[in-house]
């Protein structure tokens, strides 16, 4: 896959590229992308969607800082967003939406986990539709994952809508391992700490594609 | 052989289980037959040590080894296996992963790829799921009679010992349960596990020829018999004079 280097506003047309991003770019898109972020030090960015533009965004985040990324989407475009969060110390990460045509539809699917004891992460998805807008689609699916007792995960779904023609969703899950699956795995004979190493492992790689699962793969102490 | 005795269990502060006794000879199949809300699910989490259920007195032993204290995972290891009514589902674990770790753990060393793939496409074939299964998430997305099906391929792979099934029968069609019910008595016949049988209906026994069949009521057992029971308590229902006049074969 090709690398894209962006170190000053770019407008990408069409293809799929895994990204190496400045600080504060504006990142403009028209016709069908994908891209990969992952692990990128920047800070924040924003990506313009143009109208008919279609986005797969795959994103993972190690936060060292806090983090903000911008969409704004114009008429007739398709976002989806697959990120991942792994948080060290006390992070906030922050996904701006905003729905400023017709005809729209932005599915943002954002799961976060603590990587280290004691860690807070507080995720906020502020998604905003334009007055006078129509036909608009706004998904926002926001899962936290507590892998310990002093972890703290905080997640504020925020839906600013100002007009009627509107369908908007959102999902927001906080919680440790589901018992009943912890219960599953070990019956079978698996030892508890690998069967919650599996439970990690398939809530960190829902809808990640594989270059994403290789970068994954290479840390392997977040599956601990 | 497995014995339990002077049982009792607690879940969510209430005992459900009181002064259970039963005995299973090794290679027995056991029916547990009672009304609703008696207990029959509780001994089955219970003897796998589900977190929610605990074990507040008496003892579980097998084949003279003492199970009370046991962890999930040690009780799985010593063969024991728990096919439920609704199997957990679990998104982004594969079978494959599933199986090929539990198999490479148990055995302590790394599994062979090539005859772990052999072994698992002769079992989908046997239970009747497409091989595509093998790469399927844990029961994600599945009718309930493909989940059933897909227990019985950990069932084929995993060969344990001992075996509970806790209401296996329930929501299956009659095609369905004709396929669980042949490929547990294949199971049966191949392996001759120790089965613990929770069910409401006898469709599911027509398939085993020889059997007890115990009578839970109120957290504890009161009648063990002959297969001959199973048409008493059909015909009088649970709590009738015909099934308390019965012989009891404990």
């Amino acid at each position: 896959m090709n690398r894209l280097l962006v170190v000053e506003d770019k407008k990408i047309t069409s293809g799929e590229y895994n990204l190496e991003l400045n600080e504060n770019v504006v990142i403009n898109i028209e016709g069908n992308v994908i891209l990969h972020d992952i692990n990128n030090i920047n800070k924040e960015f924003n990506i313009e969607l143009e109208d008919n533009s279609n986005l797969d965004l795959y994103l993972i985040k190690k936060s060292e800082c806090d983090y903000n990324i911008s969409f704004s989407l114009l008429n007739n475009v398709k976002l989806n967003l697959n990120m991942l969060i792994l948080n060290n110390n006390k992070n906030k990460v922050t996904v701006n939406i905003n729905m400023l045509g017709n005809s729209s539809k932005a599915i943002l699917d954002i799961r976060g986990m603590n990587i280290d004891n004691d860690s807070n992460l507080d995720i906020i998805c502020n998604g905003y539709v334009k007055k006078d807008t129509k036909d608009n689609e706004l998904i926002e699916n926001l899962k936290g994952l507590i892998k310990n007792e002093n972890d703290t995960i905080k997640i504020s779904p925020v839906m600013k809508i100002d007009t009627n023609e509107v369908s908007a969703n959102h999902l927001v899950a906080i919680g440790s391992f589901n018992k009943e699956e912890l219960f599953y795995l070990e019956s079978l004979g698996l030892d508890k700490n690998n069967a919650r190493k599996m439970l990690t492992n398939s809530f960190l790689k829902h809808n990640m594609k594989n270059i994403e699962l290789e970068f994954l793969n290479l840390g392997g102490d977040i599956f601990e | 052989m497995l014995e339990i005795k002077n049982l009792v269990v607690k879940a969510q502060e209430k005992e459900i289980l009181n002064d259970f006794n039963l005995n299973i000879d090794n290679g027995e199949i056991m029916v547990l037959m009672g009304p609703n809300g008696t207990g029959k699910s509780t001994i089955c989490k219970a003897l796998m040590h589900h977190p929610d259920y605990e074990i507040i007195s008496g003892v579980i032993k097998n084949n003279g080894k003492l199970l009370n204290d046991l962890t999930p995972t040690e009780i799985g290891r010593l063969g024991f296996f728990l096919l439920g009514q609704n199997p957990t589902e679990i998104e982004g674990i594969t079978n494959a992963e599933l199986l090929r770790s539990i198999i490479g753990e148990i055995n302590g060393k790394k599994v062979d790829v090539f005859a772990f793939q052999k072994k698992l496409t002769e079992v989908c074939k046997l239970v009747g799921l497409p091989k595509e299964f093998m790469h399927r998430d844990i029961n994600f997305n599945m009718s309930g009679g493909e989940k059933k099906k897909n227990e019985l391929l950990h069932l084929f792979m995993l060969e344990p010992k001992f075996i509970i099934l806790d209401e296996i029968d329930s929501g299956l069609d009659v095609d369905a349960l004709k396929v669980v019910g042949e490929l547990l008595k294949k199971y049966y016949d191949m392996y001759q596990p120790t089965m613990l049988i929770v069910t409401h209906h006898a469709d599911i026994l027509k398939y085993f020829e020889d059997y007890k069949v115990s009578i839970i009521n109120d957290g504890k057992i009161i009648k063990t018999g002959s297969k001959d029971l199973v048409s008493l308590i059909e015909k009088h229902g649970f709590r009738s004079n015909a099934i308390a006049g019965s012989e009891n074969h404990e």
